[in-house]
């Protein structure tokens, strides 16, 4: 083959057939996926995610978390996910739904996420971890994300967001208060929206 | 037997009309990669010491890391490959271009755009998509100064004046004309216009498959498949075998991304679509490592600083499909767990980057007509090797044992954190060389360019074409 309009189509076939194969797939297919309506209790699954869960994914994705937390809780045959209890059932396309984007991730530098506002369900738990991880979980090699916070002297009462429980190095000195920034709320919203335990036709959950 | 072909053409005559722009290319190649390098060696030490430098948000490990990949893929591997494979284009097919004006403007757009994607993703405006993780400006930015570039690259083809096509000019075409499509379709579905959740995963896994096999490693392969046998001076052993090694890496190429989210939320059949394509890798690399290894390796090499690194190159890419191909027995253990990036490692710094220095070390002489020190070449290649083995030795056994942590139910998330600890350490060590040969190897080329060496003994009067026989 010495000319170049053969080898040029030869260089289209081979690329449309992954292009139409996993791409054109799935943006037919997994791209027009539909939320389901539980028959028993009448709710949309995957439920909506709120104003402020919405928000909170944004900081998410700018803080780069995916770079060291999945959300995937991969099924059986490959993966120990469920027996680790990082769910109650394999999640599916379905879950991701709503996310935008999809944060699937591909290293478990730290804990999965998937259903992480099942496991915790208390936002001052959620900021005193962002704050100050290592104070939280000892050995933790989360980095502090106290640039989300604003440690300030109070100033007539105490605010009523500020950080309870805060003991590490950088707790606030008496009369400082640490409260979370719009950042900081919203994401921490975000985490605590974070729960799969919903049916889904095609994965129901494990009992 | 093929034509030994020792055309005495004015050497210059392609590649000197190119001189400018390739020299754009890869100095700011050379300039991405030590920043790519830093953020990843600054990166890789804040996840053994999380309290180093972590008051500022744009310092944050998650920006940092992204930034640092997106440097090295765009700024330097994409750059490099794209400058050294439009010199081998002009090169090969003798092509002279009669203004290269719009092609320096395309390189410092899409160098605006790599500066402009980097601070983006510093600055907290990331996309967290893998690979695409420029904002939307950036990457739009980036395909437009692409398409400038890769209409060049299409026209120093078509206007070539030898007859008939090398095989590194097949890889060149291939890379060229899948890179646009390929970017285009992976922005327009995840980052321009989202397509819903639960089709991002396997596209965004495709286009990390086939920016890899696709983009990248063409490019490497076709400096590799033309320095090969200019480095033996004779010429590549079981040519017609790399004819179907092309077709074979490209067909399979497209299908092998999808494996990243084996287990994950995403039909069954593209995962072991993946995992076959994987597998059958097996075969185009054992073709092109015949090719490639099999005609340098048996005798003496000569002692040219583009022998080392290019074999190198082809050996780390050989341990890349292998670790492609095992996937499936192992990938209850090292998924998710730090073997993988042990995996990222091996194909940007060991695979990519050291088939581009070797390229590199051929066609700097060249354009500039000074020589690099032997030493300076030599010391380069050491210090390289120290760190792409201690990062990817590091990683890959602490991966190991902390996807063992991972993978068994009695153990809980913390013990597979401190159980990678310490081969996080050495693996931070590692980078830390890496960025050390890096910054040698920008110094070298800094003082090269700026006339600190002494010139070439025959400048432009080395034989050519040896032994890349006509298809």
């Amino acid at each position: 083959m010495s000319k170049l309009p053969p080898l040029v189509f030869g260089i289209f076939l081979v690329f449309t057939s992954a292009w139409f194969g996993i791409v054109g797939y799935s943006y037919l297919q997994l791209g027009r996926m539909q939320p389901v309506v539980d028959e028993n209790s009448g709710d949309i699954n995957p439920p909506p995610l709120s104003g402020l869960a919405a928000a909170g994914q944004r900081v998410y994705a700018a803080n780069g978390c995916v770079s060291c937390h999945t959300q995937q809780v991969r099924s059986g045959a490959f993966s120990t996910d469920v027996e680790k209890k990082l769910g109650p059932r394999p999640t599916v396309a379905r879950d991701y739904l709503r996310e935008r984007p999809a944060f699937l991730g591909n290293l478990r530098i730290g804990p999965d996420l998937t259903n992480v506002g099942l496991r915790f369900t208390d936002a001052n738990w959620f900021h005193r971890h962002l704050y100050e991880p290592t104070a939280v979980v000892p050995g933790s090699n989360m980095p502090s994300y106290r640039y989300l916070y604003q440690n300030r002297k109070i100033v007539g009462q105490p605010s009523a967001g500020a950080l309870a429980g805060l003991n590490g190095a950088h707790a606030p000195r008496p009369g400082y208060e640490v409260v979370p920034s719009e950042d900081a709320r919203v994401l921490v919203a975000y985490l605590l929206s974070l729960k799969r335990d919903y049916p889904l036709p095609e994965a129901e959950p494990l009992q | 037997m093929s034509s030994f072909d020792t055309a005495k053409t004015p050497a210059t005559r392609g590649e000197a009309t190119l001189r400018l722009s390739v020299i754009l290319f890869l100095s700011s190649a050379v300039f991405w990669l030590v920043v790519g390098a830093l953020l990843f060696c600054l990166a890789a030490w804040k996840l053994v010491v999380p309290s180093f430098l972590d008051g500022a948000g744009w310092l944050t490990y998650g920006r940092i890391l992204p930034a640092a990949e997106n440097a090295l893929v765009y700024g330097w591997a994409s750059q490099a490959g794209i400058g050294l494979g439009l010199w081998l284009l002009a090169r090969l097919g003798r092509t002279a271009l009669g203004s290269e004006r719009l092609l320096v403007t395309a390189g410092l757009f899409w160098n605006l755009g790599v500066l402009l994607g980097v601070c983006s993703i510093v600055a907290g405006a990331g996309r967290a998509i893998r690979g695409l993780e420029f904002s939307s400006a950036a990457s739009f930015i980036l395909l437009i100064a692409y398409v400038c570039i890769g209409v060049w690259g299409l026209i120093l083809l078509r206007d070539r004046s030898s007859d008939g096509l090398y095989v590194s000019q097949w890889y060149l075409l291939a890379a060229f004309l899948c890179f646009p499509w390929l970017y285009a379709t992976a922005n327009m579905l995840l980052i321009w216009n989202p397509v819903q959740g639960s089709a991002q995963g396997p596209i965004a896994s495709w286009y990390v498959g086939s920016l890899l096999w696709l983009w990248l490693a063409p490019l490497a392969l076709a400096a590799v498949y033309y320095l090969v046998p200019h480095i033996a001076r004779r010429p590549v052993r079981a040519y017609p075998s790399s004819v179907l090694a092309f077709w074979c890496l490209t067909f399979l190429g497209g299908w092998t991304g999808t494996r990243l989210l084996i287990g994950g939320p995403i039909p069954a059949w593209l995962v072991s679509a993946s995992i076959a394509a994987g597998i059958m890798m097996l075969i185009p690399a054992t073709l092109i490592c015949i090719n490639t290894l099999g005609t340098l390796g048996g005798r003496d090499v000569p002692r040219i600083p583009e022998a080392p690194f290019t074999i190198f190159g082809v050996a780390c890419f050989a341990v890349v499909v292998l670790q492609g191909a095992a996937t499936p027995l192992i990938s209850t253990v090292t998924h998710f767990s730090d073997y993988s990036l042990g995996e990222n490692v091996l194909v940007i710094f060991g695979f990519l980057s050291m088939a581009l220095f070797g390229a590199a070390y051929h066609a700097i002489p060249r354009l500039t007509g000074r020589e690099f020190p032997s030493a300076v070449a030599s010391f380069h290649f050491w210090l390289s090797v120290g760190g792409v083995a201690t990062m990817f030795i590091a990683l890959t056994l602490g991966g190991l044992i902390q996807g063992f942590a991972l993978f068994d139910p009695g153990v809980d998330f913390m013990s597979s954190v401190s159980l990678a600890a310490p081969f996080r350490a050495m693996y931070a060590l590692g980078t830390l060389v890496f960025l050390g040969a890096c910054v040698l190897f920008a110094a070298a080329f800094a003082r090269n360019l700026l006339g600190g060496y002494s010139p070439r003994a025959t400048p432009g009067l080395r034989v050519q074409t040896i032994g890349d026989r006509d298809l």
